[in-house]
């Protein structure tokens, strides 16, 4: 009943995504186009299938991968405030797209990340895959040195911090312009792929769910911790690489299409366990699917400001209503006794 | 010999302990011990003389330094991870969960191993968990989150998801801890129980002493010394292992009660108790010692410092009191009348500045 609902809310958060932006065109046009029929309109058809299509497609990505990329490391780490950015893969990709955008000095065109010109276009997003796979070499390294999860989390952490010190030392030596089409990146957007790209995304999107879904059984056992979940008959050492691999995969190449989009990865896990009000990830994952599909959706409508040409960035939308998710998270683990927060 | 080579646990020259880098740290030493089927076993030893590794060697969440573990008559390090969840189950004192973790959804990961890639659960699966819970007396527990379940409650959920696990070795470790003494006895009860009826092989590493040589069938004691000693109870304490392992200068093992006692040092005089109710001469003479008197009972009807009579106790020269805090009172005050008592607090106190 609940995923009938859930699917439901997908949906429609799609369908809204294809009506709303610069030109509103009613939901039941978008039906049509999508069905193969013709509308009154002439314009809309192409608005939907070559703007608004890969848009919907990519926040669904985007949402659906990275709410189960949070689950993945909340329950791998047993923190409710991990997220799939944790292990500093988005960060790598940071740097990897401030080395193109700053360094190399392609600061001529603030037009470079709208998507207009395809191929700096791709550099970013090699650049950022680049970077984001350099991080995960590092912490699957990492991983397989030190047993305990708590030191896994601290390295990424600081490589985390090493990575974006040396962004901020490429910003201090940067062109405003670079600096302004860099920040831009920084934003977030479901605009960046092409329709053209969008086939590579979903596939490398989806490769990385189906790795995870591989873990979810698993992933049960590891709510008890690592020594049950060994007890049980679980290669925690395994599963943990094979979870690693799935989240920043997709925390990788969302940031690398898509600049890291913040807050999805960390609230839609929360709000899946407090929609089910189970601990059971088999439920949890195509909960934290549709969550996430919904939520992105709804940030995209948000910060296309329907029926105005500005659009705000989708990192604004996210946080918006991301943080007040996150302090709900806090203050509820904080009230309840038990200690536990996820 | 035959009943050895298919025992569901077996160590034979098993040296536990710890690798870094190069050097390695023996706990312990060359230990050899069998578990059999039913056999309710206790791992007895002070803190740091090497329970929890001995336990974590055995159930192969770390590998032996040396020497051989078999589980069903297999070599444990033949075996794979699935493998051996399917023969031993464990219970670990974690007691941080989940939020919407209730206690079924831990019983029911005890079929984890025995599941497909889906995780679903049979027919047998359920009747299993259902028989677990009903063995464990979890019936009311099971609907809960395991966050809001006592500690007491929440060893239990997970001692169900052990049974769960229909396993033919079950390993413990430190189950009683955090457990208040009414609790402590049920639950041992319970593992006794469960042991002798399900037919599981079951060893818990425990601090309760007393508790463990009135209920095990079997002590598995870790010595200091880093060797194993695996015999019945009785034979432990007569052998007198137990005072060399736990007695101090302040707390020695009392053999006549199978318990410990705090030796109290007599600060003041000898002090003869005699009565013919045992249980209020026994109270009377631990209230004395405890406030300092070197006391020693009196056969009754002899004459005595302090006579247990009904209700009262009566000193010499005929006092009478009602109350032990009365007696300790009037004992102690005496005392000091008591000829030379003075002077010789006087020189304590001298000798102590």
């Amino acid at each position: 009943m609940t995923f009938v609902v859930l699917t439901i809310l997908a949906g429609v958060g799609l369908l809204a995504v294809g009506a709303f932006g610069s030109v509103l065109i009613p939901p039941r046009a978008v039906v049509t186009v999508l069905s193969g029929g013709t509308v009154e309109n002439p314009v809309w058809e192409p608005i939907i299938m070559e703007l608004r299509v890969p848009r919907a497609a990519t926040a669904a990505l985007v949402g659906g991968s990275l709410g189960v990329a949070g689950l993945q490391m909340q329950t791998l780490f047993r923190n409710g405030l991990a997220d799939p950015y944790i292990l500093g893969v988005s960060s790598g990709a940071s740097l990897g797209v401030a080395f193109v955008i700053l360094s190399a000095g392609i600061s001529a065109s603030g037009g470079l990340l709208a998507g207009s010109g395809l191929g700096s276009n791709l550099l970013v997003i090699v650049a950022a895959s680049l970077g984001a796979m350099a991080v995960l070499s590092v912490m699957l390294v990492v991983a397989s040195w030190f047993r305990n999860v708590a030191t896994v989390l601290i390295v990424g952490v600081a490589v985390g911090a090493f990575s974006y010190s040396i962004v901020s030392i490429l910003i201090y030596f940067s062109t405003p312009e670079s600096v302004q089409a860099f920040s831009v990146w920084t934003f977030g957007s479901f605009q960046s792929v092409t329709r053209a790209e969008l086939p590579v995304f979903a596939a490398v999107v989806l490769f990385g769910l189906g790795v995870g879904a591989v873990g979810v059984k698993n992933l049960n056992a590891m709510l008890l911790g690592d020594q049950y979940a060994a007890s049980v008959g679980v290669s925690v050492f395994w599963l943990r690489l094979v979870t690693m691999i799935s989240a920043s995969l997709i925390a990788g190449v969302v940031t690398s299409f898509c600049g890291p989009i913040g807050f999805i990865g960390l609230a839609v896990p929360h709000l899946a366990r407090g929609i089910l009000r189970t601990a059971d990830q088999r439920l949890l994952f195509p909960a934290c699917i549709l969550i996430g599909i919904a939520l992105a959706c709804f940030c995209a409508v948000l910060s296309q400001m329907p029926g105005r040409d500005a659009t705000l960035p989708i990192n604004a939308a996210t946080a918006l209503f991301g943080a007040p998710v996150v302090l709900w998270v806090l203050l509820r683990s904080a009230r309840e006794s038990g200690g536990a927060d996820l | 010999m035959t009943s050895q080579a298919n025992a569901p646990l077996r160590a034979e020259a098993l040296t536990a302990g710890y690798r870094s880098g190069r050097a390695t740290t023996e706990v312990v030493r060359q230990a050899t011990a069998t578990l059999r089927p039913g056999e309710f076993c206790c791992l007895l030893g002070i803190n740091g003389a090497g329970k929890s590794t001995l336990m974590r060697t055995l159930a192969g969440l770390q590998p032996a330094l040396s020497g051989i573990v078999e589980i069903g008559g297999v070599r444990a390090d033949h075996l794979s991870t699935a493998d051996r969840a399917r023969m031993v189950s464990l219970v670990l004192t974690e007691r941080t969960f989940a939020r919407y973790l209730t206690g079924l959804d831990v019983v029911r990961l005890g079929r984890h191993p025995f599941t497909g890639w889906s995780g679903r659960l049979t027919r047998d699966d359920h009747r299993i968990v259902d028989d677990a819970i009903s063995l464990t007396r979890c019936d009311e527990l099971v609907d809960r989150p395991m966050t809001t379940l006592s500690d007491g409650e929440k060893q239990r959920v997970l001692i169900a998801r052990a049974v769960a696990q229909s396993p033919r070795v079950m390993l413990l470790d430190e189950p009683t801890a955090f457990l208040d003494v009414a609790h402590r006895v049920r639950l041992t009860a319970l593992l006794r129980d469960l042991t002798h009826d399900a037919g599981i092989a079951l060893l818990m590493s425990t601090h309760d002493l007393e508790l463990a040589l009135r209920t095990a069938d079997t002590v598995w004691l870790v010595r200091q010394s880093g060797d194993l000693v695996v015999a019945p109870p009785e034979h432990i304490a007569l052998a007198g292992v137990l005072s060399e392992e736990f007695s101090d200068e302040r707390l020695f093992f009392e053999h006549e009660a199978g318990g410990f006692r705090i030796s109290h040092q007599p600060t003041r005089g000898p002090l003869s108790v005699a009565g013919h109710d045992d249980i209020r001469r026994l109270w009377t003479i631990r209230a004395l010692a405890r406030v300092g008197f070197d006391v020693h009972p009196a056969d009754p009807g002899t004459s005595a410092d302090v006579r247990v009579e009904g209700d009262a106790w009566r000193l010499r020269a005929e006092e009478v009191v009602t109350s032990i805090e009365d007696l300790i009172v009037r004992v102690m005050a005496r005392d000091l009348e008591a000829p030379g008592r003075r002077d010789e607090l006087a020189r304590q106190e001298e000798r102590r500045w």
